[in-house]
């Protein structure tokens, strides 16, 4: 499909967005690959709509997310508010433009766009609705958490992408697994699953994929439940190592795989310092080597910035900044969690499953795996112990859930074996040499 | 298995007996008096209870059981039985002459033991039975009222920190670490084999392998109950049946339940005595957890008793014993349990290095050198900022914005301002927000702005937002009002319709009928 097809996919679906919400809708879920320009899109439709005289409040995850969207509306023209907490202090690197307050006394009358966390939203009761209340990341979002949101409009936007982790439960929510809504599940899961909401809804789909390399772009499909397109033209991504070098593969823009010898007894437990010295060979011979980046017509060398290294486990996470540590702090380490909305040019990160040879059904949630595996613009290595494939076959998966609700499980186990099947078909594991 | 859970386990091998997992109980320990001890046992394939043994710790227990799990109106009579001593002890409205209050000492907790899981799930079923029933007779009203007590202490253990209904073999793998595989050490009398056995490993193992032969579950042995009790429960119907005197085959089986029942109660008993007895105290944060109990208890059980009884007070529902079908209930319910856990930690971890350790590793704790203490306050405003610089490669959860306590000063906060990641170091930002100008109760005692701080080693612990969850758990409610209701707090699916055995449906009165149509229960 060509870029051009694309951006008028992109044109269309804000077009009918904004058009139904102008006509009145009450309810729009927006999915979004990862790097589809989500943020962007949202940014496009709620200037749009405050140039047409709405007033809109705006729920982010984070006090990051909500600093980066004023900064971006604010350039839209929109009469951009930050509703704060009385301890936030306001960055330095705020739009002068943007109007911090953190009193709700002062929220603006007319057409704007007040931008705040969701936890900020969550406990803050206003007298005058807004005419809508969008949320980015909302896959991120509770259904729990949207209840309590309920006094801010009668109108919603949520836009976020399916494929990432879910909302963070902690405690034993088995209570609510058979509940009609329950309430510890993604906020848009909840709204998409419901028959009863078909007739209101606006469900519509960003069309691309922006961020990865068009070849890598295949790889992540198993993780979403609708299709989409590489937005990157083929071969315009990769990192490019001279010669015949080892990961001279990595020109082509795939994910590499690359493996170590499981040891007899099994891969170590939380902390693999084995692969995490790996981790530091891997950038020191990349680096070293005067690899040169490539994306989209232009090329650079690759710098200690432009990489990324994600592991689940924090102790592990510690370990590999350890091992990086001659790259730091220009090279970043952190879990799938912090690394969600960021992205690098080349990401390294350790597979979910590499110290696991007996996965629960929080080993085969897919979300961290999907994210690992889509915050790279031109190279991916995932790096880990050998077992993997033979634990994902050797794996049996068993219907745990509760009466009338999806095998999750069963859904990431098959997830998880087309990842990885995908890098075996194409030739994309190797052991590191 | 973590690896810090695998170290203490090899420990615990090394010293060839169970080891101490932290440095306080976490548990709240009552008196013989105020602890129930509590087991069940079942026919095979049923659900309702075929005896049931009780009684205080001080006591010793009250066996009763029935000739045949399955006749319902015999189990009936056995469990209303057992609600009239449940409901006193628990001192439930309507059945005690002294129903626990709003506000309780927290020495008047009283506590519910059962062996593990396995019979609390029982109250689950009881209350599946019973919280509705529209059988019973004379008795229907205590069952009902069993049914409800039972459920909310079924629903209470999934609370993180409750302190009514106790798992003995829950709370001993809360206090110890077994040098033992974890599913093994889910057998009560494994565990206690192992604690209480004296002699060097060999032994204990020995002791450990022959008490797990024999089940602690409300199933019996598939051996007794097949090969024993199934012949004495058929003559048993069969005379019945011909109208004959079967009391003589009543007792054998009676006979035969109750050293199973006698044998799983002992067996929690000694848990509870062992644990009572321990060198090691209780944490003072349990106060707080008890304090919290009480409160659940109130809220979700006592007060709707009341209202109940007297609709006057206000509305009540019962609580379906599947799940919350009214999005409210169960949101806020859910967030209630956010922050539960939440808090747990935070209240227990300044008296208990062990746990402090343990949050260290996990990343939950840091510690550091103090390198500046500035006051960025202008006239009389006080605003410390503190540098703290940790090892490079630490475990840790901090980023922006994320609020700390100093470890031992339970109420200072700080906030992290910034991370400044270096070869060397890792320094945090870190502004006082809490307390900033009174002295800490750890370390020097000084005042955070004082600037004898620089050079010492200062710990923090990640602070919970318990507070802010419960008022979002009460704002769910709240919500109803706003004009995103009509999605939020719209109409649901009819929920599930559960089928019996006979292929009667549920005849429960689900929440959502309750608190919107106002059909009663």
């Amino acid at each position: 499909m060509s870029n051009t097809t694309l951006d008028d996919q992109y044109t269309q679906l804000s077009e009918d967005l904004l058009d139904f919400l102008i006509d009145g809708g009450k309810l729009a879920v927006i999915k979004a690959p990862p790097g589809s320009g989500k943020t962007f899109t949202l940014v496009e439709v709620l200037s749009a709509l405050a140039r047409e005289g709405s007033r809109i409040a705006l729920g982010c995850q984070t006090n990051s997310q909500v600093d980066d969207v004023c900064n971006r509306l604010v350039k839209k023209g929109a009469l951009t508010v930050r509703f704060s907490s009385s301890t936030y202090p306001t960055p330095d690197d705020l739009d002068p433009h943007v109007l911090v307050i953190r009193d709700k006394k002062q929220l603006p009358a007319g057409p704007s766009v007040v931008v705040g966390t969701i936890a900020k939203w969550a406990l803050t009761d206003i007298l005058d609705p807004f005419d809508l209340f969008a949320v980015d990341e909302a896959w991120q979002m509770s259904w729990a958490d949207l209840m309590q949101c309920a006094l801010l409009s009668e109108r919603f936007l949520l836009i976020g992408d399916p494929g990432q982790i879910p909302p963070v439960v902690t405690v034993d929510a088995r209570r609510w697994d058979t509940s009609p809504r329950a309430p510890h599940l993604a906020a848009p899961t909840v709204v998409v699953d419901e028959p009863g909401l078909a007739s209101v809804r606006f469900l519509g789909e960003l069309p691309a994929c922006r961020r990865l390399p068009h070849e890598a772009v295949e790889f992540i499909k198993p993780f979403y439940d609708f299709d989409f397109a590489a937005y990157a033209d083929l071969g315009a991504r990769g990192i490019d190592v001279p010669g015949a070098h080892r990961f001279a593969q990595l020109g082509d823009g795939r994910p590499l795989a690359v493996t170590l010898p499981t040891p007899s007894n099994g891969p170590p437990i939380e902390v693999d310092h084995e692969l995490a010295a790996s981790a530091g060979t891997i950038v020191s011979a990349i680096l070293d080597a005067g690899a040169m980046l490539r994306v989209d017509g232009k090329t650079r060398p690759l710098v200690a910035s432009d990489i990324g290294v994600s592991s689940t486990h924090r102790v592990m996470n510690a370990t590999l900044a350890s091992a990086l540590a001659p790259w730091s702090p220009a090279l970043r380490v952190d879990t799938p969690e912090r690394w969600q909305g960021l992205e690098r040019p080349l990401m390294i990160a350790i597979h979910p499953l590499s110290g696991v040879t007996d996965p629960s059904a929080f080993d085969l949630e897919t979300g961290r795996l999907c994210v690992m595996a889509s915050r790279q613009q031109a190279g991916l290595i995932l790096l880990t112990r050998d077992h993997v494939g033979e634990t994902l076959a050797n794996y049996v998966p068993s219907a745990e859930q509760a009466p009338g609700r999806p095998d999750v499980v069963g859904r990431g186990h098959d997830a998880h074996l087309r990842f990885w099947g995908a890098l075996v078909d194409k030739g994309r594991v190797r052991t590191l040499t | 298995m973590s690896r810090r859970e695998i170290t203490k386990k090899l420990r615990a091998w090394e010293a060839e007996r169970p080891i101490p997992r932290y440095d306080t109980l976490h548990h709240a320990i009552v008196s013989p008096d105020d602890a129930l001890v509590v087991t069940f046992v079942r026919m095979a394939g049923e659900s309702r209870p075929w005896g049931i043994a009780w009684g205080t710790a001080a006591s010793g227990p009250r066996i009763v059981s029935v000739p045949d799990g399955r006749v319902r109106d015999d189990v009936s009579s056995l469990c209303a039985e057992f609600a009239e001593d449940l409901l006193d002890h628990l001192r439930v409205h309507n059945w005690t002459y002294d129903p626990a209050g709003q506000k309780e000492d927290t020495s008047r907790l009283r506590q519910v033991w059962l062996p593990n899981g396995a019979h609390i799930e029982m109250l689950h079923q009881l209350s599946y039975t019973y919280s509705q029933t529209k059988f019973g007779g004379a008795n229907q009203d205590i069952l009902r009222a069993l049914g409800r007590v039972a459920g909310w202490m079924f629903r209470e253990t999934a609370r993180k920190g409750s302190q009514h209904v106790v798992s003995a073999s829950g709370a001993l793998n809360d206090a110890y670490v077994f040098p033992a595989q974890d599913v093994r050490t889910a057998h009560l009398g494994f565990q206690l084999a192992w604690l209480e056995t004296v002699g060097d490993r060999t032994h204990r193992m020995a002791a450990a392998a022959d008490a797990e032969t024999m089940t602690v579950s409300p199933t019996l042995d598939p051996d007794l109950d097949r090969r024993v009790l199934s012949d004495l429960v058929e003559r048993w119907q069969l005379v019945r049946r011909d109208g004959g005197e079967a009391s003589s085959t009543a007792a054998s089986i009676a006979a035969i339940l109750e050293p199973e029942l006698v044998r799983r109660w002992e067996l929690t008993r000694r848990a509870y005595s062992l644990l009572a007895a321990n060198d090691r105290p209780v944490n003072p944060g349990v106060r707080w957890l008890i304090e919290e109990s009480q409160a659940e208890f109130w809220g979700q059980h006592q007060r709707i008793e009341l209202r109940l009884n007297d609709p006057s007070l206000g509305p009540a529902f019962v609580a379906h014993p599947e799940t919350d079908f009214h999005g409210s209930a169960a949101a806020s319910r859910y967030l209630t349990y956010e922050a539960a856990d939440e808090a747990f930690v935070g209240r227990l971890i300044h008296s208990d290095p062990e746990l402090f350790a343990e949050a260290v590793d996990a990343g939950d704790a840091v510690r550091g050198e103090v390198v500046r203490v500035t006051d960025l306050g202008t006239g009389r405003a006080t605003r410390p900022v503190w540098v703290l610089r940790l090892p490079p490669g630490v475990t840790h959860r901090l980023r922006e914005n994320v609020r700390l306590t100093p470890y031992g000063s339970s109420g200072h906060e700080v906030i992290v301002l910034d991370l400044d990641v270096t070869e060397d170091a890792l320094d945090v930002t870190l502004e006082w927000t809490g307390l900033k100008t009174r002295p800490l109760s750890v370390g020097l005692g000084a005042k955070p702005d004082a600037s004898i701080w620089v050079g010492q080693q200062v710990a923090f612990v990640t602070s919970d937002a318990a507070d802010l969850t419960r008022r979002r758990s009460s704002r769910v409610w709240s919500a109803a009002k706003g004009p995103g209701a009509w999605l939020t707090h719209g109409k649901f699916p009819t929920q599930i319709e559960i089928l019996d055995d006979d292929g009667r449906s549920d005849l429960l009165v689900d929440d959502v009928r309750q608190i919107v149509a106002g059909e009663p229960a």
